[in-house]
């Protein structure tokens, strides 16, 4: 077991290792820091932010070309969203 | 609409192929559970043809591999014999599919999407898959297609797991943007994903408190980026250790 990348057990079937062949582990622990550190910044960027530059932040969205920006910067809004609508 | 299409066409062959009118054709996977990005490939089952040991699993393969290849829709076609479970991969040219099938829909393709990633296996007929089994029956006498099990657990871990869903979708996304979903080449499978959020849930106690989404998705992040050692602990969901 010590060999794998990553124990991930199935609970299927308890000797089965699915992150046996993730040897890129690394990189994806350095995503998810990287994406922490993105929505923790935006979070508290957005919690600082007035209406006017909100409204400003929206319009800077559909100027950046790469859609998957796009998409990221999109559900990030949607979320906030939700999660005003909660409070 | 292509999806469905593609898996009459898919379905068609198979009788064809093998000369035999009770085949089914059964989706699995991440479209199954819902959980599907739209780049999503999709994983289907065949079901009604007698197999009874990993050469029966191997010839059907070749049998469907042939007649793959005689259709113009399918390129790529690849049968993997030495996975756990014998594979064939193959790519749907959506764009031809819509053109010929007298597909309602005639619009262009996108060009990322035009085409679709399927996966194939087998699986005997006698092992009659129940929507009972999850209560408990068949449950370890069954020598089940793993991947139907597994459509039975991770229904029953997004019900049982407020916001499960919406994190599994968004931590997809960004492996799938970074090219590291695929176990074969060194990424994280999605049911690994729902494993460790699942596992991370249950750690932290957080399966049925009302919590904040946004909150959660970014302690996840830190929590797997940053403080989670893979190798001194490994990922269980029973104790979510």
């Amino acid at each position: 077991m010590s060999d794998c990348p990553i124990v991930i057990k199935d609970p299927l079937n308890i000797e089965n290792n699915i992150g046996k062949n993730t040897y890129r582990i690394t990189d994806i622990k350095a995503q998810f820091l990287r994406a922490a550190n993105i929505l923790e910044t935006d979070k508290n960027e957005f919690l600082k932010a007035s209406p006017a530059d909100l409204k400003r932040q929206e319009d800077a969205i559909a100027q950046i070309d790469s859609p998957v920006f796009c998409d990221k910067l999109m559900f990030l809004n949607r979320i906030y969203k939700k999660e005003e609508s909660h409070e | 609409m292509d999806h469905s299409l593609a898996k009459k066409i898919i379905l068609d062959l198979c009788k064809h192929a093998f000369e035999d009118e009770s085949i089914k054709l059964d989706v699995f996977g991440s479209i199954a559970t819902g959980l599907a990005l739209e780049t999503s490939d999709i994983d289907l089952v065949v079901t009604g043809l007698k197999i009874e040991g990993r050469d029966d699993a191997i010839s059907h393969i070749r049998t469907l591999k042939d007649h793959f290849e005689g259709c113009q829709y399918f390129s790529n076609i690849k049968a993997i014999e030495g996975a756990s479970i014998p594979v064939i991969k193959l790519e749907a040219d959506l764009q031809k599919l819509r053109e010929n099938e007298n597909s309602k829909n005639t619009s262009i393709v996108e060009s990322e999407m035009r085409f679709l990633q399927i996966d194939i296996t087998f699986e005997d007929s006698k092992e009659k898959k129940s929507d009972f089994f999850w209560e408990g029956f068949e449950w370890n006498t069954s020598k089940l297609h793993l991947g139907m099990k597994s459509i039975h657990l991770v229904k029953s871990y997004i019900k049982e797991y407020v916001h499960l869903k919406e994190l599994t979708l968004c931590i997809k996304k960004l492996l799938s943007v970074r090219d590291l979903n695929s176990p074969y080449q060194g990424g994280l499978s999605s049911y690994g994903v729902i494993i460790m959020i699942v596992a991370y849930m249950n750690f932290f106690s957080l399966q049925n408190a009302w919590v904040n989404i946004s909150q959660l998705l970014i302690h996840f992040f830190d929590f797997y980026g940053s403080k989670f050692e893979e190798n001194k602990v490994g990922i269980m969901i029973n104790r979510g250790g």
